[in-house]
């Protein structure tokens, strides 16, 4: 039977939350190793006490998930209902202190931890259930919103207004594509897609578009699915019109604030804040843009990465105007879907659910990428249609002959593979992380690249608390600054130089791990991120899983693909032991 | 010089071993097949045959095995532009491709103004990896054939449906099986055995098990993995007794894998020394006994459901219900009668993916609410956190028979239930075996999964290194 997709919908939710309940229940069966193996747990954390509301604890193997904001549960490892609830704060794995803090939104958490006692750290759940469901139902009820979705609507222009904007888009520096992207989007009497490749100036054009319709009196709505996104399109959008009101939906457990009031942008409680009629720009995340008083309409919405936006999350933003107009690339992050066996139809990102009901016009020129690492980028994922910008092309890293990696570090090589046959099974290794310290060490000090244009990335967050202590060890002037995270965190960012650690290197582990590890789309918004050099760390073993599920193999293919691609530097001999 | 086939294309995918002892054995050499997989492999030939000659579909004519001749005659067909041909011969140096099909498309190549496809007939319900790539080597060959890739393979699936897949998309992963295959070829020692999942239903497990364990292969440990297992040979420790009392005392010392893991490996090997499963602590978790357990026989080739049975409450002295399905049709409602007596929001236990895959699918068409299925908690993943056992689990028969140490074919395969089907005593058969199977599922939940207070040991309090130093 064929359902509706508003159905699809409504079960693609409801799975979602019986596979985030179930997976939490499955996870909570396991004895601690096994949920220390997972990186779900810590264990054997010695409570050292309170110091200035932060609980600190003396933790000397830290391979957990966590990350600051986590919610956690201390507690003996077995009554996971009647620990300690707190929030993971931070770990000094120098010091090997571990500090949790009160969490906000409990009271009366009474911490009856003994100093000198040793605990176990699990992960508390936290419900998130909103209003998706409504948001659908009520796109469903919208006949418009309901046939765009279906690909039932028939997209319309205002040929003048397209003309206009085409116009005035050739007065300001953006380049052919992004001209006809912007006036395609200006134009539209109901949707427009815009796929915007790694650098070719996406969220610089969505600001354009922006200040654009502002300026001529709409209220433009900004929404992403996460609140660094929408920051960093609300910045760019005050970078090109200091002038114009801009008012971010704030939540409590947003961060970067400063850096908006910094710039200008106004923090508002969606609950509460009355909006200007007209010529503004407010965002938010569809979620809190969903909590917004049911008067409040806007000319656009205007979505942000939304490749990465489940479609009902972007419908909350949808039912608040008219006209939409979608940024984003189905060739990088997909939406994180927890259930192993989503339907399709309903898990796709906004962008590519709409991308094959109406297609999309893509930005061509890389403005972040040089030609060597364009050409890698554009053969691997963009079957040869990205190119380099006339200034980025000929761009090189800083080189100073002389240093220990030469070899992987010469701008002859602007992609290279530093290949160390380690066979690690789990989510961390040493020997890539050694490897990947000499490198940074090397760029930083032989090169001269300054901290804060070298970005290190890897698949798994132990993997990044591993190299960030192997990092830190180097003692570099502003090491802080190096950007260490997983590629989740760093979609959006650019850097001179990019370290990708591949992390596992035992296939069986890597086939177990299906799509998620040798996912092609993060090895591309990986190594894009990068403008003058990519250093792939990885050993040969990764890239040797065939898994038995058919779209897993596939990413595992063009994976080897891409390897295939890449000049080699094996340096097995001196980092794996 | 063996040449390289599509069916080792497909073996080197599930097994590298495998790949390796078909390429350097005779088919004499491998074990007797059973009798439901010789019937499930008779199955898939005779869809295959139905299926091709329905389409009415031409193929070369050749002597018997003469391949050179059968190529010959495939290249004379594909340049006069046969529509379709029905196991076409493809040869190009050392290797050899036999496609169910070869479909014809317009488009210029070395044959003329038209080239051709691969189109492959399996019994499976969705595609797999193993069988895409099969498609992909038949695909490569073809292309040196005619001399243009053609854009896509497809599979035809048991109820008809085509799937189609950009060969572009695998072509990387089906040269690297090739170049695989070429090493084994030359160094059958290439491959090592390794227990795995796939292992008990392999036609050359007479030859591999008792090697594994006449080595004391790290394999038989559970919970360990090829890179683990390397990572452990290259420190010396290379058998179960060496793992057993392995005590790394750092970083370097362990090979950096984690501590974590070198610990329970240990306590794996430790508990195989042991001979018998071992309880782990584990948080305690909402109890699982008043729930109900439910299970299938199921026949793959159909799609479909033959029995189901139900213990109630999920202890071993509960009461067995079954049902059988005789028509496809009567699934869905023979389920429910039978989960029928349920209390709501008890926990309804299962083992494996099977039937929340069914469930989900049959609710689906049905439109029904996913509130039932919120309620199914997978008896495989918790016998699999629950205890160590004394050696790898993959399926059902190997928590019985190392879990509870029980014959877990004492009523029967269930593999064998298709056939069981049409025999007179059929229905009987497949009440033994849900039973069997019932009993065994109820008794691991009680044994292992929550066991009596008490009993809910964590495994340093049961053995410890010295133990196993005596044992070994």
């Amino acid at each position: 039977m064929d359902l509706s997709l508003e159905e699809r919908l409504l079960r693609f939710l409801a799975r979602e939350e019986q596979g985030e309940r179930r997976a939490l229940r499955e996870l909570r069966s396991q004895p601690v190793d096994a949920r220390v193996v997972e990186g779900e747990c810590i264990r054997d954390a010695k409570y050292l006490g309170e110091q200035g509301g932060q609980h600190r604890f003396g933790v000397t193997d830290n391979a957990s998930k966590f990350r600051s904001g986590d919610t956690v549960i201390v507690g003996d490892g077995l009554d996971l209902e009647g620990g300690v609830a707190l929030v993971y704060g931070d770990f000094d794995a120098k010091k090997g202190e571990l500090r949790l803090e009160r969490d906000p939104f409990l009271r009366d958490v009474v911490c009856d931890l003994e100093p000198g006692n040793e605990f176990v750290i699990d992960r508390r759940p936290l419900s998130l259930q909103g209003r998706l469901r409504d948001a659908v139902r009520a796109a469903f009820e919208s006949d418009l919103v309901a046939n765009v979705l279906r690909g039932k609507h028939e997209v319309g222009f205002d040929e003048g207004r397209r003309e206009r904007a085409r116009k005035a888009l050739t007065e300001t520096e953006l380049n052919d594509s992004q001209i006809e992207a912007g006036a395609l989007a200006i134009g539209t009497e109901s949707l427009a897609l815009v796929q915007g490749p790694p650098g070719t100036g996406k969220t610089r054009l969505l600001a354009q578009v922006a200040v654009m319709l502002a300026r001529a009196g709409c209220r433009i709505a900004v929404c992403a699915y996460t609140h660094r996104a929408v920051d960093n399109a609300l910045l760019a959008i005050r970078g090109l019109a200091s002038d114009l009101e801009v008012i971010k939906l704030e939540s409590s457990s947003s961060d970067g604030r400063q850096r908006l009031r910094d710039a200008g942008v106004s923090l508002a409680d969606a609950r509460r804040v009355n909006l200007p009629k007209r010529g503004v720009v407010v965002g938010s995340t569809c979620y809190q843009l969903g909590k917004l008083h049911d008067r409040e309409r806007f000319h656009y919405t205007v979505f942000d990465e939304a490749g990465q936006m489940p479609i009902p999350h972007a419908l909350p933003g949808m039912l608040r105007a008219q006209r939409w107009l979608f940024f984003g690339d189905h060739q990088q992050l997909p939406p994180v879907v927890t259930s192993d066996r989503a339907d399709p139809q309903a898990a796709n990102s906004i962008f590519e659910h709409l991308h094959r009901l109406y297609g999309s016009q893509m930005l061509d020129t890389s403005y972040r990428l040089n030609t060597g690492v364009c050409d890698v980028v554009s053969g691997a994922f963009y079957e040869g249609a990205l190119r380099p910008s006339d200034c980025a092309a000929e761009r090189r890293m800083p080189f100073v002959a002389g240093g220990r990696l030469d070899e992987v570090l010469t701008p002859d090589l602007p992609v290279v593979w530093l290949r160390i046959d380690h066979r690690q099974p789990g989510q961390r290794s040493t020997e890539e992380a050694n490897a990947v310290a000499d490198v940074v060490e090397d760029v930083v000090r032989q090169h001269g690249v300054p901290p804060e244009q070298v970005a290190v990335i890897a698949p798994f967050r132990a993997q990044v608390r591993m190299l960030r202590s192997a990092i830190q060890n180097k003692g570099l002037p502003q090491g802080e600054l190096i950007t260490v995270d997983t590629v989740e965190r760093i979609q959006g960012q650019e850097r001179e130089v990019v370290v990708v650690s591949l992390t596992a290197g035992d296939p069986d582990a890597n086939s177990r791990r299906g799509a998620f590890h040798l996912s092609i789309n993060r090895l591309n918004v990986a190594l894009s991120r990068a403008r003058t050099k990519a250093v792939l760390v990885a050993s040969r073993h990764a890239f040797e899983s065939l898994p038995h599920d058919a779209a897993a193999l596939r990413m595992a293919s063009r994976c080897k693909e891409l390897r295939d691609r890449l000049p080699v530097v094996d340096l097995t001999k001196l980092y794996a032991i | 010089m063996r040449r390289i086939t599509g069916t080792h294309v497909y073996s080197y995918v599930k097994c590298p071993r495998l790949a390796a002892l078909d390429l350097h054995l005779s088919r004499k050499e491998r074990r007797p097949a059973t009798e439901w997989e010789e019937f499930a492999a008779k199955r898939g030939r005779d869809f295959e045959d139905e299926y091709v000659a329905a389409l009415g579909v031409p193929a070369p004519v050749y002597p018997e095995r003469d391949f050179e001749a059968g190529a010959a005659a495939t290249l004379a067909m594909l340049r006069d532009g046969d529509w379709m041909i029905h196991q076409g011969v493809l040869m190009v140096e050392d290797r050899l491709g036999l496609p169910d099909l070869l479909r014809k498309l317009p488009g210029e190549s070395a044959l003329g103004d038209h080239h051709y496809e691969v189109v492959d007939v399996k019994t499976s319900g969705h595609s797999r990896g193993d069988q895409i790539l099969q498609v992909v080597f038949y695909t490569q060959l073809l292309a040196e054939v005619q001399e243009r890739v053609p854009e896509y393979g497809a599979l035809v699936l048991k109820d008809g449906r085509e799937e189609r897949f950009r060969i572009a998309d695998y072509d990387a992963a089906a040269r690297e099986v090739v170049s695989g295959l070429r090493a084994l070829r030359d160094e059958m020692d290439g491959a090592q055995p390794f227990l795995q999942w796939g292992c008990s239903g392999c036609y050359h497990n007479h030859r591999c098990l008792p090697e594994l364990d006449g080595r004391d292969d790290l394999s038989l440990v559970q919970g360990m993995s090829r890179g683990a297992q390397a990572i452990l040979a290259e420190l010396g420790c290379k058998t179960v007794e060496d793992l057993a009392v392995f005590q790394p005392t750092g970083q370097r010392q362990r090979g950096h894998l984690d501590s974590a893991l070198v610990r329970r490996l240990r306590r794996a090997a430790q508990t195989r020394l042991l001979g018998k499963p071992v309880v782990e602590a584990r948080p305690r978790g909402a109890a699982l006994a008043r729930g109900a357990i439910v299970h299938a026989l199921a026949d793959p080739f159909a799609d479909r459901m033959l029995a189901f049975g139900l213990m109630r409450p999920a202890s071993p002295d509960g009461e067995f219900r079954f049902v059988r399905v005789e028509r496809a049709e009567d699934e869905w409602d023979a389920f429910q009668e039978l989960v029928a007596g349920v209390p709501p929001r008890a926990p309804v236990m299962h083992f494996g993916a099977q039937l929340p895959r069914w469930y989900e699918t049959q609710a689906f068409e049905r439109e029904a609410g996913t509130a039932f299925e919120a309620r199914f908690v997978d008896l495989r993943t918790r016998l699999n956190h629950a205890a160590i056992y004394p050696g790898p689990v993959f399926g059902l028969e190997d928590f019985v028979r190392l879990g509870l140490g029980r014959d877990p074919r004492r009523a029967g395969h269930a593999g064998a239930a298709a056939i069981w089907a049409s025999l007179p005593d059929g229905i009987e058969r497949m009440r033994a075996k849900l039973q069997a199977d019932l009993e065994d599922l109820a008794q691991l939940r009680a044994e292992l999964v929550e066991p009596p207070e008490g009993e809910n040991l964590a495994v340093d309090a049961v053995i410890d290194v010295k133990g196993a130093e005596a044992q070994a």
